[in-house]
């Protein structure tokens, strides 16, 4: 295994100095891409979704509670599944309540949504011992809206982050993909749809364990990292690179 | 408040794939950085930081437990404080012990230290409820060498995030910092100083704020644009020093 290379204090502060310019400029490009996407228009929904939560059902502006802006986390959870995807389920351990109390603090509520009934979420949750807000979009077109789950039978094209991806109209593919939609809604009550992310597009967002991880020598000891050989058994990589 | 353009599907459609490719390249860029940050040398950690921890006094190779890396959250805590710094608490409390067991999976120890002694940070806990790995630096170097604790009368320039800020040697500055250390060890149990960072290069860290970015209103802080999307914008925190 190749580890970093042992050099004095002063050596390696000048290459820390570097890099952190690098780091600074890649904050300040994150902080303008930020913008960018709250420049992005957004579209008014018409629709009339309903889920189903603990109390029975209720709409997509329901799940804003008081909050002006809504976050829903799709997690891959298929109607005839018997448990959500390992993946999802991964980021699912790693949400505190403090996490949802802080976004709301943010004027933000963030929930789980999935296509399975709620009775299996509820059980999922109760199973797993998970006290989030997670609501069953099952019946509804919400996930088919949204491009998360897909009819193969469908006639236009099937989307996975904004692309034609005919390999889901095949027999062994998903009929759920994982993504965050994010809406607003106004002082008249109407919701928008202000933005959805996909793939490696919500890594970040679903939880600490990779920005911590992307510090470190070792990263997250997954095959497609540089510089090759630093951890033994590499992990593949994990949301795999579609994109 | 401004609230973004009402626009067709058609048209959100077309701007979302626009920003789709900035936001590929920006991805892209993060491996880069991440790989590069993976190319810094390391520095051998030859001093005897002695910590205390719950089952008593432990050594830096001893917080690695059986893992190949160690990553340390400085958590501002001074030896006279009463409590740990709030910003620190909000840190702490979004992170569940399903996160310590996944970083253990992927070879990785991770702890909080703070210079307060361990009886406040045992007090701290239990007050709390918070379950987490949390050691005292209290009468080590650690804090110094590693740049988030400052004696103001040392005589020399603190430095914060690799540049001298003389504003710590005043009075009323902080006698503590945030930060993030990493460190790796080696097969012989030699312990290395491999990364550490500051400021906003721990920001995404935290949790919450890789979601905010991705919403209309943002983190709803003073500096971020386009301006007006809140009534009462917050301060920014992390604070820009620069």
């Amino acid at each position: 295994m190749g580890l970093p290379e042992v050099v004095s204090r002063e050596e390696w502060l000048e290459a820390r100095r570097n890099l952190l310019e690098q780091e600074k400029a890649h904050t300040r490009a994150s902080d303008a891409l930020n913008a960018e996407r709250r420049r992005l228009p957004m579209v008014r929904i018409e629709k009339e979704y309903i889920f189903e939560g603990p109390e029975g059902k209720l709409t997509l502006k329901d799940l804003f509670g008081a909050s002006s802006q809504l976050v829903i986390q799709h997690v891959m959870f298929g109607p005839d599944w018997e448990a959500p995807c390992p993946s999802c389920s991964g980021a699912i351990r790693l949400m505190t309540p403090a996490l949802f109390r802080g976004l709301e603090g943010r004027n933000t509520t963030f929930v789980l949504s999935s296509r399975a009934p709620y009775d299996k979420i509820a059980k999922a949750m109760e199973e797993h011992g998970w006290e989030v807000p997670w609501y069953s979009s099952y019946g509804s077109d919400f996930n088919f809206d949204f491009d998360v789950s897909y009819d193969e039978a469908a006639e236009t094209p099937l989307l996975y982050n904004y692309r034609e991806e005919p390999w889901l109209r095949g027999d062994n593919a998903p009929s759920e993909m994982p993504g965050m939609s994010f809406f607003l809604r106004d002082q008249d009550g109407a919701a928008y749809h202000t933005y959805s992310s996909f793939a490696r597009g919500v890594e970040y967002a679903a939880g600490p364990l990779y920005p911590i991880l992307d510090l470190t020598a070792l990263g997250r000891s997954e095959d497609w990292e540089e510089p090759k050989g630093r951890a033994e058994t590499p992990l593949p990589a994990d949301p795999t690179f579609g994109a | 408040m401004s609230l973004p353009e009402v626009v067709s599907r058609e048209e959100w459609l077309e701007a979302r794939r626009s920003l789709l490719e900035q936001e590929k390249a920006y991805t892209r860029t993060g491996d880069a950085l991440n790989a590069d940050r993976r190319r810094l040398p390391m520095v051998l950690m030859d001093k005897n930081y002695v910590f205390e921890g719950p089952d008593g006094q432990v050594k830096l190779i001893d917080l690695f437990g059986p893992s190949r890396q160690l990553i340390v959250f400085h958590v501002m805590f001074g030896p006279d404080w009463e409590n740990p710094c709030p910003f620190c608490s909000d840190a702490i409390r979004v992170t569940y012990p399903s996160l310590f067991e996944d970083l253990r999976r992927r070879d990785t120890a991770y702890v909080m230290t703070s210079r307060a002694p361990y009886a406040k940070i045992a007090k701290a806990k239990a007050d709390r409820g918070w379950t987490i790995p949390w050691y005292s630096a209290y009468g080590s170097d650690f804090n110094y060498d590693l740049n988030v604790s400052f004696d103001k009368n040392a005589g020399t320039v603190p430095v914060y995030n690799y540049r001298e800020e003389p504003w710590l040697s005043e009075e009323d500055a902080p006698d503590e910092m945030s930060g993030f250390s990493c460190f790796l060890r080696d097969e012989d149990g030699n312990v290395f100083h491999t990364y550490s960072s500051y400021a906003r290069g721990t920001e995404n860290t935290i949790g919450q704020y890789a979601m905010l970015d991705m919403t209309a209103l943002g983190r709803q802080e003073g500096w971020e644009e386009p301006k007006g999307r809140v009534e009462t914008p917050r301060p920014a925190s992390p604070r820009f020093n620069e």
